[in-house]
């Protein structure tokens, strides 16, 4: 990319004279240049704000006695040297220092850190402070798709585990998701049973403790591509024989593209219909406030529930590695579903339960009924697959949107660096994340604060 | 006339920018009353590294800008456009876009339909342009969302040209400016359904090493597929094992027009169905290659009225400036099979 190279970030060094800020352009031990929006005097006291790495945060340095030793009026501003004055708040030595941190990281950065490799002075002098990306084991691949996510799962538990994981679930419902093709045919031949106990076996899942109780649920659909949501006899199928095992139903769709809609529409109505004729209601994951406006013009017995697409915050299985992240850990939990007016507002549209995920970070669950998916989330997705493009174009980003889709995801997958634990399924890269079923307290703790859903995703 | 929406990251180049045609411009403005709080961690906007030069960061900038604006006549607009923002990011956010109404900024690039909502709700009544991040793909999501008054939708980068034609003839919304993608930053993934950390100390996640692989369910019903992946690897990897460390850092400023993703030859296209705004993307760019990119598609905007066939206007874009060679990534490839699903 053509990205300034020979800059320092105006992120990395601010400055203030009195309560305005200024436009350094320059910045030397004794000696700087910069930009004012208004004339200044020629004596001043100034305030600079340097970027510490080590800390994520800024150290301040004040200089009284500052003159002005150049001046250029230009068009719209004006353009100072200055001779720093005496150093009140900080000291010179710091001073230099923090220049010299910051001109030497931000090149380490702007040239890009994964090509300094460990032995770079400046990584090393980093890494007495924070954590920093393990780049050789980006060539390390799991051996395969089934053992990379067993490896991720590893849910060894003992008995006692298994007893508090038994009496947490006692108030928690528990739902399966049917996501593909594959599981929409298997349970129309074998039925939910089966798949479900399938599933479970193929996930080493079948013992533990959250599984101690039947499935009451089942999710149908896809929250992230739309060529996965079933066809229209195989929908009303799987929903009859849901009604008739007295099992809920949860739909998921994901965004909706344009000449969808009336092929959406239409379904909507279908469901509806269904469940006027069976007496019942089934929920449905709104990833796109398109079909929000559909339901509110045409549908009564569907319920809105916020799907995973629209509850937006950051999600990397990386996050270990951010310069600044554990500093910043409880308020990467929060989102604008933690604001009270804009819950009011779905509130108001009938959306009372949102969608969750287990993640590597903790999420803060807003006062209400939710639901927790797991073992997978979603990190990346894309409106035009790039495993198509792959398989097409032998490119992934020669994208182009896909209506027929022959589900090249059923048969290949993208592979990233094993230590990461994630894996790009179709047109979404999902991550993999067994905390839930490794320690119950984080189970325990999410359902004291409003889950009481759990709904799990097999292979 | 269809206007150039131009990336604008220092002050400085606002205006060698107006002089090669840029008609809007679009910026971050991100101040220390946000930094020293949440630094780029909690992004405020969708150019979440510290140590590029992407965001304007102090207000006297704005306020320089702001005359410039003035005598020249080119509006900036500034991004809003961070996914969502937590509680206690409100007051801090709400004194910032203050500062800038007060400065003469009032068109925002929104993402977060919260915010939009609660500036709405507090009667702030700016321009607002909903972001490509908000993924509006379908005309019942404009209808949906035109209750908060947004003078202009976004397209996101991968809305093919048939459906932003129905968005705008079908959503039965009326006077709005419609924006598109067209220059540079073609991503792999959708960015408003991108949750992965941006920032200096991690590579972007498109970026990372991946290789593509058979589940262990796989049926070996993609054969062809697979044979000509498997060949495809073997002939890269050549390639890499001889171009490894021969490109150097003066390669990365002269990366041809377009290569990042390019969508100019559909300008013509993108014009008669309602498009009124085209998107350079570039925070962070230099200069150079942005009034290189700014000029051509002012050019190429200038040279549609000329044409009334759309095969002849791409042919000619083609041949002027690419040498018939198109650049690799396309935003507007034809979509795969027919647009109606038989079901």
């Amino acid at each position: 990319m053509r990205f300034i190279r020979n800059k320092i970030s105006p992120a990395l060094i601010l400055g203030f004279i009195g309560s305005g800020d200024i436009i350094i352009l320059e910045m030397q031990e004794n000696e700087f240049v910069f930009e004012s929006v208004e004339q200044i005097e020629t004596e001043f006291e100034l305030n600079v704000f340097i970027f510490d790495y080590r800390e994520h945060g800024y150290v301040n340095f004040v200089f009284n006695n500052c003159s002005v030793t150049e001046y250029r009026a230009k068009k719209f501003s004006h353009e100072y040297k200055a001779k720093a004055g005496n150093i009140i708040s900080g000291t010179a030595s710091d001073f230099r220092m923090s220049l010299k941190h910051i001109t030497e990281v931000s090149r380490m950065l702007l040239n890009g850190i994964e090509r300094d490799g460990e032995k770079s002075e400046v990584i090393e002098w980093l890494s007495g402070y924070l954590n920093i990306y393990p780049f050789g084991k980006d060539t390390e691949f799991p051996e395969d798709y089934t053992g990379q996510i067993l490896k991720c799962i590893n849910s060894n538990q003992t008995i006692n585990a298994y007893r508090r994981y038994r009496d947490i679930m006692s108030k928690v419902e528990l739902a399966f998701s049917l996501s593909n093709n594959d599981q929409y045919r298997q349970s129309l031949e074998c039925g939910f049973d089966i798949v479900t106990r399938e599933g479970l076996k193929r996930m080493e899942l079948v013992e533990h403790g959250i599984f101690s109780k039947p499935f009451s649920r089942i999710y149908i659909g896809n929250e992230f591509c739309h060529n996965l949501f079933p066809t229209r006899p195989v929908f009303g199928r799987l929903l009859e024989k849901a009604f008739d095992q007295g099992l809920n139903v949860t739909v998921m769709y994901s965004y909706m593209v344009d000449n969808s809609v009336n092929e959406i529409k239409e379904m909507l109505s279908y469901a509806d219909n269904l469940c006027k004729a069976n007496d019942t209601t089934i929920e449905l994951c709104i990833n796109d406030w398109g079909v929000m406006e559909i339901i509110k013009e045409n549908c009564t017995r569907i319920t809105p529930v916020l799907g995973r697409l629209l509850n937006k915050r950051k999600k990397d299985s990386r996050i270990d590695y951010m310069w600044g992240g554990q500093k910043y850990k409880d308020k990467f939990a929060e989102n604008n579903l933690n604001t009270e007016f804009f819950k009011k507002f779905l509130n108001d549209m009938g959306i009372y339960r949102f969608e969750f995920e287990s993640h590597k970070m903790l999420n803060k669950i807003p006062e209400g009924r939710h639901s927790l998916h797991f073992p997978f989330y979603q990190q990346n997705t894309s409106v035009y697959c790039p495993l198509f493009a792959e398989c097409t174009n032998f490119n992934r980003i020669k994208q182009e949107l896909v209506m027929k889709c022959p589900q090249y995801c059923t048969e290949f997958y993208f592979k990233y660096p094993g230590h990461i634990h994630i894996m790009g399924r179709g047109n979404t890269i999902m991550g993999i994340e067994g905390s839930l079923l490794s320690d119950f307290r984080i189970l325990e703790q999410y359902v004291k604060d409003g889950v009481d859903r759990l709904v799990f995703t097999a292979i | 006339m269809m206007k150039v929406v131009t990336p604008l990251s220092d002050i400085s180049s606002y205006e060698p920018l107006v002089e090669a045609g840029a008609d809007e411009f679009f910026c971050g403005f991100i101040p220390f009353e946000w930094l020293k709080v949440y630094s780029s961690v909690l992004p405020l906007n969708r150019r979440e590294n510290h140590a590029i030069s992407w965001n304007i960061c102090t207000l006297s900038s704005m306020k320089i800008l702001r005359k410039m604006v003035e005598y020249y006549k080119v509006p900036v607009k500034i991004t809003f456009n961070a996914h969502y923002y937590i509680e206690s990011q409100y007051p801090v956010l709400i004194d910032i876009v203050k500062k800038l109404l007060e400065s003469g900024f009032n068109n925002f690039i929104i993402a977060d339909i919260a915010f939009i909502m609660y500036l709405r709700d507090k009667g702030f009544d700016c321009n607002i342009h909903l972001s490509g991040e908000a993924e509006v793909y379908n005309r019942m999501s404009i209808r949906f969302l035109d209750r908060f008054n947004i003078a202009r939708y976004v397209f996101p980068r991968k809305t093919p040209i048939e459906n932003m034609k129905s968005c705008i003839s079908n959503s039965g919304v009326l006077n709005k400016e419609y924006e598109a993608f067209i220059l540079n930053a073609l991503c792999q993934f959708s960015g408003g359904f991108c949750n992965a950390l941006h920032c200096d100390e991690l590579q972007p996640i498109c970026s990372m090493p991946q290789k593509i692989s058979k589940t262990n369910g796989s049926q070996g019903k993609f054969a062809a597929v697979e044979n000509t992946i498997r060949i495809k690897e073997i002939v890269d990897s050549g390639i890499r094992a001889k171009t490894e460390g021969k490109t150097t850092d003066s390669d990365k400023n002269k990366i041809p027009f377009g290569l990042e993703g390019c969508g100019v030859c559909k300008i013509k296209e993108l014009m008669d169905i309602g498009v009124t705004h085209l998107k350079i993307v570039g925070r962070g760019y230099s200069l150079d290659s942005l009034i290189n990119d700014v000029k051509n598609v002012r050019e190429i905007i200038n040279t549609a009225a000329i044409y009334d066939d759309y095969g002849k206007f791409e042919n000619a874009v083609k041949e002027n400036y690419f040498k018939n060679k198109c650049p690799e990534y396309c935003y507007y490839m034809k979509s795969a099979g027919s647009l109606y699903k038989n079901r």
